[in-house]
């Protein structure tokens, strides 16, 4: 990466000094959760005792949602697709749609019967141990995915922080070490309450370096015939297949993203539905101060630089600071406070990913084949898993530093994860829908999403619609139409009792 | 009742895909605060769908849920 970036002297010892006084804070509070815990139980390690209040459930579920991936990989797109990438708006809304569907009545089946997981619900409603367990490796898939993504970004930030002085490697594994240890100790309370110190960075980092970057710029308005001639045609209108591309990309999200597991135990561990009904009416609008200034930015960053390569267009908004700090070298700060944000961010992200996969292989995966084990048992299992996992995908990491052909199969892990939406979506209030179509269409749709992911000799997305929103289309047939034509009126259709004892 | 879910559900899904840009054609649209009009339609009708959401999130939660009581306070 050449030009003003190089110039720039990122963080300098005191940003440095500032980033390691974080890192510490992080740790404390990871002690504070230790001490808050209240039973050595898997409820209260994962879930918190179920009893997260409005302030903590927002903040956790905003910092969550929104990971390094926002300040960089989205301006990035942005920079590339221009005004297209507006989609991203909308798609972060519609999570939330996704949540009135089916989170009001999984919340209240989780308290009646005691869900730890997603996995837990699958269970109870269908009976069938394939299914549950295939549900859980697309889950654990996607978050492997999404942790190993994050680190990349960390490792590269710390890389590029330290001005070489800390390699990426040492960067992964540190950050690594720092997240694994307040999450050994405090479980979901550390990693909530350090998400609502990650999400009030993010928060107000995004906002006040959109204003600094719209005063220095003029903004949008300003700068759109610069854009125009950097980019002929930037303003057109979609084309037909642009506007299916959009609609696809909508459905993906609105059924991959939602069925994220960190997002399903945040629902899980809402102190009562008033408290989580509050958080996903203010959660609605984040993504306007959040998503829609951060694609405002890349756009805006279209205008000014002009020909960046595909990584050099995700440091969109550092060049934008670069230029501002260059001119107003006291305003330095903005670029520590940009950088703090994109850490807090992407650390609140794996943190509770890893907690989400040490609670699947736990309880869905580990559980299931040793009923007698004790809860204490479990923990110590749940906590050997977070650790095994982070140190093969630290490894993973540092390996696939460079690599992109792996990246391939990976990017398609919302493709995998939306195949689960029907079993959630429709079981919670589709009494009809039978175990075996729900199965064979999340195999089938799990199978077609790979299938045209993976083969070169099909289009990416073919008539402009992705393969996993194939996969789903697909999947939603079979559970629908196999349902309906399966007669078994005499089946018992009621919640079984908890079979993960 | 299940009905009356499935037209809530159904109706969200349809305000979600109305904020697509499906009826601008214009080769050259005009310019909203240095936004084309599509990509203006694009983000006031997601301000609309995030309303509505948060309207139907408070107003309907009791159906979502599957109580037959759809003005019922959630329980506490």
């Amino acid at each position: 990466m050449n030009d003003n970036l190089d110039q720039l002297d990122f963080l300098g010892r005191d940003g440095v000094i500032f980033l390691g006084g974080y890192l510490v804070l992080l740790l404390f509070i990871g002690v504070l959760g230790h001490r808050a815990k209240k039973a050595a139980t898997l409820e209260d390690f994962y879930l918190g005792g179920r009893n997260m209040g409005f302030i903590v459930l927002l903040l956790t579920l905003y910092a969550t949602q929104y990971s390094g991936n926002t300040l960089l990989g989205f301006v990035g797109k942005a920079y590339r697709g221009d005004f297209h990438f507006l989609v991203s708006v909308t798609f972060m809304m519609s999570i939330i749609g996704a949540y009135l569907v089916y989170a009001p009545a999984l919340f209240r089946r989780s308290r009646k019967n005691g869900y730890i997981t997603t996995g837990d619900f699958i269970q109870d409603r269908f009976g069938y141990r394939p299914l549950t367990v295939w549900a859980s490796l697309l889950g654990v898939i996607a978050l492997a995915n999404y942790i190993l993504t994050n680190l990349k970004v960390l490792g590269f930030l710390v890389e590029r922080i330290s001005g070489g002085e800390i390699s990426f490697a040492a960067g992964v594994v540190i950050l690594a070490i720092v997240i694994i240890l307040y999450e050994l100790l405090g479980g979901l309370r550390a990693v909530a309450w350090t998400d609502v110190l990650q999400g009030v960075i993010l928060l107000f980092g995004i906002l006040i370096i959109f204003i600094a970057l719209q005063q220095h710029t003029g903004g949008l308005a300003a700068q759109a015939a610069s854009l125009e001639q950097n980019k002929p045609g930037v303003f057109a209108t979609p084309t037909g297949t642009e506007k299916i591309t959009w609609a696809s990309t909508l459905l993906l999200i609105f059924a991959g993203i939602s069925m994220y597991p960190h997002a399903v135990q945040r629902i899980y561990a809402a102190r009562n539905e008033k408290t989580l009904r509050r958080s996903l009416q203010i959660m609605v609008f984040f993504p306007l101060i959040t998503t829609f200034l951060m694609v405002s930015l890349g756009i805006l960053g279209a205008a000014k630089f002009a020909d960046l390569t595909q990584e050099q267009s995700e440091t969109v908004t550092l060049r934008l600071l670069a230029d501002l700090v260059r001119e107003s070298p006291g305003l330095r700060w903005l670029v520590i406070l940009f950088i703090s944000a994109i850490v807090a961010g992407t650390m609140s992200t794996i943190d509770s990913s890893m907690l989400a996969i040490s609670s699947k292989v736990t309880r869905d995966l580990f559980q299931p084949f040793f009923p007698g084990a004790s809860e204490k048992a479990l923990g110590l299992a749940g906590k050997g898993t977070s650790l095994a996992l982070m140190s093969v995908i630290v490894y993973l990491t540092i390996l696939l530093k460079d690599s992109k052909t792996i990246w391939r199969l990976i990017e398609i892990k919302l493709e995998l994860l939306c195949q689960v939406a029907p079993a959630v979506m429709l079981g919670v209030h589709w009494k009809r829908m039978k175990t075996g179509p729900v199965f064979a269409g999340m195999v089938a749709g799990t199978l077609l999403a790979v299938l045209i992911s993976a083969l070169e000799s099909i289009p990416a997305k073919p008539l402009g619609i992705h393969g996993g929103v194939w996969g789903l289309l697909l999947n939603l047939l079979i559970v629908v139409v196999g349902s309906i034509l399966m007669k078994d009126p005499t089946e018992d259709t009621s919640p079984r009792q908890s079979s993960t004892a | 009742m299940q009905r009356k879910r499935l037209y809530l559900f159904a109706g969200s899904l349809a305000l979600l895909f109305l904020t697509v840009p499906w009826f601008f054609t214009e080769e050259e649209p005009s310019l909203i605060l240095g936004y084309p009009v599509w990509a203006a339609w694009a983000i006031g009708s997601s301000l609309v769908y995030a309303c509505a959401i948060a309207f139907f999130l408070g107003k309907y939660w009791n159906l979502a849920a599957g109580s037959d009581d759809e003005t019922e306070d959630p329980a506490p």
